[in-house]
């Protein structure tokens, strides 16, 4: 019975997301909407991703330092931080924090408009649900992911380049050199492609956990659960793989 | 394709013509083979116990739920072989008033009503902030436009409910349990209303109800919903003379009878 409830929902999974990537190219698109999602999603994550980011990256400065002095190779604190922040904990990071943020409230919102019949409202008003409540969601997140993952990037670099330089005393110079020097703008890129990825499976998973709600407040209280923890899950798994593709596609 | 059913001027005198529909959930049958037809112009109101599929009936017509065999037939054309922008073309031609009112509670109220002006018609900010003003004025609503459902009374939802079908003036409406949920006084407003609408719009109404005062009140002609099947169909008058022993429980309210 598990098996056939997880196939049927991977089924409306993958049906909801066909129809919210043909629904990003039909017209009518309403800019308003998208732009209302967009900050949501972006703007109002950008101070609690912004204090996630300072202390991840300061946090693995200390760590390193502690690690690497042993070593003496304290001035490789920056090249550490540097890729760390940039290749996984910028990307993956942010990706779970907009999932807790954005994932649950559109399920809460979503199921809560599925048991007060206002998704029917919609329809009999001849308005494509998916298309007015997923569409837009799915477009800002996935404009806003890469650019509030930029934004944890630096941040984070921001936080170890502050604990190197005035704590251990590394030479401001040095330390961005060492931080430049091996990371190549494939390494960024590659974590702004993971965050698109991750856009997709937090928006899908909110609209899908939303739509499918059932049962009353108990219900939303479910679908909202289930989705910041579906979304958490499948952006984890999801990264592995798509590190090894992309490294693979490097040679 | 549209087939009979048409009087001289080749208006449609049956606006919906419901036949054999069935339709089950798991292994529980809810409707054994519904027929029903509706006039135009007429007050339908579909009576039944609460849980006989009433909603079930209703929500089939307006599409929220695929039946498993049969026909319903909404002005000449089968809506359950429709898709897309066909089946938008005729749910553009129908509303539906929700039990629960349904407002989009992230809207204003002047938002809700102008909902479908908004999304489907390319008209400007003021002419539809002036027919929603009006279109609230006819439910009896005024300088409510900015507030959100949150802040009104059940009551005044439901007429707002109204007054967002009618904004774009469909031709048929659909009630689900219109008077559920409010008090006898607010009820039969929204029942008075329900017949103003009727006849300032020339509509077509179907309303699902369980409420045998407001049935009486707003009827042209009543059916009766029971064990998945309409067992009979009438005037007022008729139906308050039914020799049926079901029909007969149900409208007078004794527990003791056929249905258990």
């Amino acid at each position: 019975m598990r098996v056939k409830y997880f196939l049927i929902e991977t089924g409306q999974i993958a049906l909801l997301l066909s129809k919210m990537v043909r629904g990003m190219f039909s017209p009518p698109l309403k800019a308003k909407r998208i732009i209302a999602q967009m900050v949501e999603i972006g703007i109002n994550t950008l101070p609690i991703a912004a204090i996630m980011a300072i202390f991840t990256g300061m946090v693995l400065a200390v760590q390193t330092y502690y690690q690497f002095k042993k070593v003496g190779m304290e001035m490789y604190i920056g090249t550490v931080v540097g890729a760390s922040m940039c290749m996984e904990l910028g990307p993956v990071l942010t990706a779970i924090i907009v999932a807790g943020r954005v994932g649950s409230s559109t399920a809460a919102e979503l199921g809560t408009m599925k048991i007060t019949e206002q998704i029917d409202a919609l329809r009999t008003m001849a308005v494509d649900p998916v298309k007015y409540l997923a569409v837009p969601r799915l477009w800002a997140a996935l404009i806003m992911l890469p650019i509030l993952t930029i934004f944890t990037d630096f941040i984070g670099m921001f936080g170890g380049y502050v604990m190197g330089v005035y704590r251990y005393g590394i030479k401001s110079a040095l330390y961005i050199d060492r931080t430049t020097w091996f990371l190549v703008p494939w390494d960024m890129l590659n974590g702004l492609v993971k965050s698109v990825f991750f856009g997709i499976i937090i928006v899908v998973i909110g609209c899908h956990k939303g739509f499918v709600a059932q049962g009353g407040a108990e219900g939303v209280g479910k679908a909202t659960t289930s989705a910041v923890v579906t979304a958490s899950i499948l952006i984890l798994v999801f990264d592995y793989f798509l590190t090894v593709l992309l490294f693979i596609n490097r040679g | 394709m549209i087939k009979a059913d048409t009087t001289d001027n080749g208006r449609l005198t049956k606006m919906i013509k419901i036949t054999d529909l069935w339709k089950a959930f798991e292994d529980h049958q809810v409707l054994k083979g519904v027929n029903l037809h509706i006039r135009q112009n007429e007050v339908m109101v579909i009576i039944g116990q609460s849980g006989c599929g009433k909603s079930v009936l209703l929500k089939l017509i307006i599409e929220l739920l695929k039946p498993d065999r049969g026909r319903i037939e909404i002005f000449g054309q089968d809506i359950t072989r429709l898709k897309g922008e066909a089946l938008h073309k005729i749910q553009m031609r129908t509303g539906m008033v929700f039990q629960g009112s349904a407002l989009f509670d992230s809207l204003t109220i002047g938002q809700n009503v102008g909902f479908f002006l908004y999304e489907h018609t390319d008209l400007d900010e003021t002419t539809i902030s002036g027919i929603v003003k009006e279109k609230l004025a006819l439910v009896g609503l005024e300088g409510i436009e900015n507030k959100k459902p949150s802040e009104l009374s059940g009551g005044m939802k439901k007429r707002v409910a109204l007054a967002r079908v009618i904004a774009y003036e469909p031709e048929i409406i659909f009630y689900d349990e219109p008077t559920t949920g409010i008090d006898p006084i607010r009820g039969s407003g929204i029942n008075r209303l329900i017949k103003k609408l009727q006849e300032k719009f020339s509509l077509t109404s179907v309303v699902v109800t369980h409420d045998m005062v407001s049935a009486y009140q707003i009827a042209d002609r009543i059916a009766m919903l029971y064990d998945g099947r309409i067992i009979e169909v009438g005037t007022p008058d008729q139906i308050r003379q039914t020799k049926d022993p079901v029909v007969r429980q149900f409208i007078t309210g004794e527990a003791n009878g056929p249905i258990q």
